[in-house]
């Protein structure tokens, strides 16, 4: 034998045995007995390439050998597996044949080298792929993701015409004829192959990523709803146990036994004492609001009403899912009626805001906003002028706040805002859905 | 006659506030009368059918009813449909917070959280009474204006509204300029105009009170509804001519 036939032999069982190798990992069977089965299946398609003496025929029969071998073991081809696994076994071929051709290209005549430059592209190029693989943890849990598959099958429909089109011209002899436009074509695809690899990747790992936070989020509500339950429970008993006293109470005045009403004064002092500190108030509701960007804006702006020593409050009694109007806007309204009612309380000598969110099932839901201000005998800028930001004479940062929000909810058939002043208080109520 | 009616399950509370207003209502010579203090829910539903014709109501309801967290609510919601303005008072055990949402579909005229001191509790219900009594002696004369929102009533003295305005882009909603308050309410200017007297027609989209603007400035084509010169609107030309001939 001569030694290029020799090296032909070695090459394509190398070749082969990492094609063999990815596609066990894919289909998630690698063990030691694989592997030697591996090696065996490649030794078994380099013989029948060296007696038909053709590298691209080669491709085929190990393609179609691996085809067989997979139905034979009745590995269940589902949307996912398929197209990985043709995606895997074409590419990686494909590159093998590529690389001959480039080393062509560059100038290595000698067979020894082309066979050691294509041989190194090639595992080069497996382990890559395995290596991306592997670091993309939980690959199987998005099996069913149409973006991939969609991607799978561009892929391999290129590629699948591709290996036509090169069998073509191998067979007709006119490869050297179109090799410029043959070569150009396979950089593309090389590009194709790399680019979606590396969009994969991120995409993969972005999804990993919201996967994980999902988890977190299930926890943590899973914590907070054990918590509160707590917390409903202290709440019972708290008021079960007010009314005791209080009906005691009235037992005890009528009474003449004196040590038992001083004892019972007693107990009603340490009682209101306890009774107070006792439960967390209305903290825990804000979970019943569901959209997470919402949320965070009110923890925002509880950490300011702390920082400007306003006490504020957020009651959200029942489940909020459907918000029914953008978001974003939505956001940005929320922000500016609480950021107006800092405003007002901040001046206020009770500096108070409340937040309640009443739920109204499908009809919609109320958020109303109140906020202590600062007392005065006359209204000085009332209530109007605060929403006209063009009549009124003075103009007003409070009032350019409202009518921003005027303009926000204006083409919304779904969305009113009431506006009420009081002697020491404001309350702004934004109505979403049918009202 | 203001008639009260009490709903509390405790029986020794229930006493205790029935004699509280009993003494009361002897001792000051209110025009008032406990007509009714039970902890059934059907009875006062069926005292209230049986006398339907005469209104003055005060409702005086323990939120928290034997295993019922919420029956108090429950009854003021049913009271509600047919008596959308009778003054109800709540009592409850509970802290005022998560009783917010109640009390906006309710609107009672006082929230008191029962005490372990009586007196607090008390006094809270003779103001409220006082209240009543004002408000009924006023209540014949003045005319209102009312709205709904969320399956509820609402009213509002004409003399409080100054302008109705349309929303661009909201065509089966008007937003409402009051004294002390703005509000968004479904309607149209059409409408408001045919079913009320007191509103005239200033601009294709705002409905003026005609009782109640201040000056109108005939350069700038703005009429106002304080002396600030604060609050105002639009009036087009050609209702100018008619809005000076008004006057």
């Amino acid at each position: 034998m001569k030694i290029e036939e020799i090296l032909f032999i070695i090459y394509s069982i190398i070749t082969f045995i990492p094609v063999g190798i990815s596609t066990n990992i894919i289909t998630k069977k690698l063990s030691p007995i694989r592997f030697v089965t591996t090696i065996i299946d490649a030794i078994i398609l380099t013989v029948i390439a060296l007696l038909t003496q053709d590298i691209f025929e080669l491709t085929l029969y190990g393609l179609y050998g691996y085809g067989l071998k997979l139905l034979h073991q009745k590995i269940k081809i589902n949307e996912y597996k398929m197209p990985e696994l043709l995606l895997t076994i074409i590419v990686l071929t494909m590159i093998g044949n590529l690389s001959v051709l480039m080393a062509d290209l560059i100038g290595i005549s000698s067979v020894i080298l082309k066979m050691i430059f294509s041989t190194s592209v090639v595992i080069l190029f497996t382990f890559g792929y395995i290596y991306i693989y592997k670091k993309v943890d939980g690959y199987v849990i998005i099996k069913t993701d149409y973006f991939i598959s969609i991607r799978n099958r561009i892929i391999c429909s290129f590629f699948t015409v591709l290996t036509i089109i090169q069998v073509y011209m191998n067979i007709s002899g006119n490869i050297l004829k179109y090799q410029k436009e043959l070569i150009f074509v396979i950089f593309i695809g090389v590009f194709l192959i790399i680019y979606f690899l590396f969009i994969e990747y991120n995409y993969v790992r972005n999804k990993m990523i919201l996967v994980m936070q999902e988890k977190q989020n299930k926890d943590f509500e899973r914590y907070i709803s054990v918590i509160s339950e707590q917390n409903k429970q202290i709440e019972h008993f708290k008021h079960d146990y007010k009314n005791i006293l209080i009906t005691l109470s009235s037992y005890i005045k009528d009474t003449d036994n004196d040590e038992l009403k001083s004892y019972y004064s007693k107990i009603v002092e340490y009682s209101e004492e306890k009774l107070e500190k006792l439960s967390i108030q209305g903290s825990m509701t804000i979970n019943n609001l569901k959209s997470e960007a919402l949320k965070n804006v009110i923890i925002a702006k509880q950490h300011k009403a702390k920082s400007m020593n306003i006490e504020f409050i957020c009651d959200i009694p029942k489940e909020i899912i459907d918000l029914q109007i953008d978001e974003i806007d939505l956001i940005r309204i929320v922000s500016i009626l609480i950021d107006n009612a800092f405003e007002g309380a901040s001046l206020a000598r009770k500096k108070k805001v409340s937040f309640l969110i009443d739920s109204y099932g499908s009809e919609g839901y109320d958020i109303i906003i109140k906020n202590t201000i600062q007392e005065s005998e006359n209204s000085e800028t009332s209530v109007n002028s605060w929403l006209i930001d063009g009549i009124s004479s003075k103009s007003n940062k409070r009032g350019h706040g409202l009518a921003i929000v005027r303009e926000l909810i204006k083409n919304n058939q779904q969305v009113g805002l009431t506006v009420i002043k009081e002697k020491n208080f404001v309350e702004v109520t934004l109505e979403v859905g049918e009202f | 006659m203001l008639k009260v009616i009490l709903f509390e399950d405790n029986k020794k509370q229930r006493e205790e506030y029935e004699n509280f207003l009993r003494h009361l209502i002897l001792l000051s010579g209110y025009e008032a009368e406990v007509v009714l203090a039970t902890d059934s829910k059907d009875e006062i539903l069926k005292y209230v059918n049986v006398n339907s014709k005469e209104h003055d109501f005060l409702f005086i309801l323990d939120i928290e009813i034997n295993e019922d967290r919420f029956a108090g609510f429950h009854l003021a919601k049913e009271i509600r449909k047919d008596y959308p303005f009778e003054p109800i008072i709540f009592l409850t055990s509970h802290d005022q917070l998560s009783m917010m949402a109640i009390e906006r579909r309710i609107s009672p005229i006082d929230f008191i959280v029962k005490n372990i001191d009586y007196d607090k509790v008390n006094r809270r219900l003779r103001e409220d009474l006082e209240y009543c009594l004002k408000i009924l002696s006023r209540k014949k004369s003045v005319d209102f204006f009312t709205y709904k929102k969320r399956n509820r009533y609402y009213k509002l003295k004409f003399s409080d509204i100054y302008y109705f305005e349309t929303i661009p882009g909201k065509p089966n909603i008007v937003t409402m300029h009051c004294k002390d308050r703005v509000v968004d309410i479904r309607g149209t200017l059409n409408q408001i105009e045919i079913d009320h007297k007191y509103f005239f027609r200033s601009h294709k989209s705002y409905l003026i009170n005609k009782e109640n603007y201040k000056k109108i400035d005939y350069q700038k084509k703005i009429i106002y509804f304080d002396v600030d010169e604060e609050i105002g609107c639009p009036v087009s030309t050609r209702k100018l001519r008619e809005l000076k001939s008004l006057s």
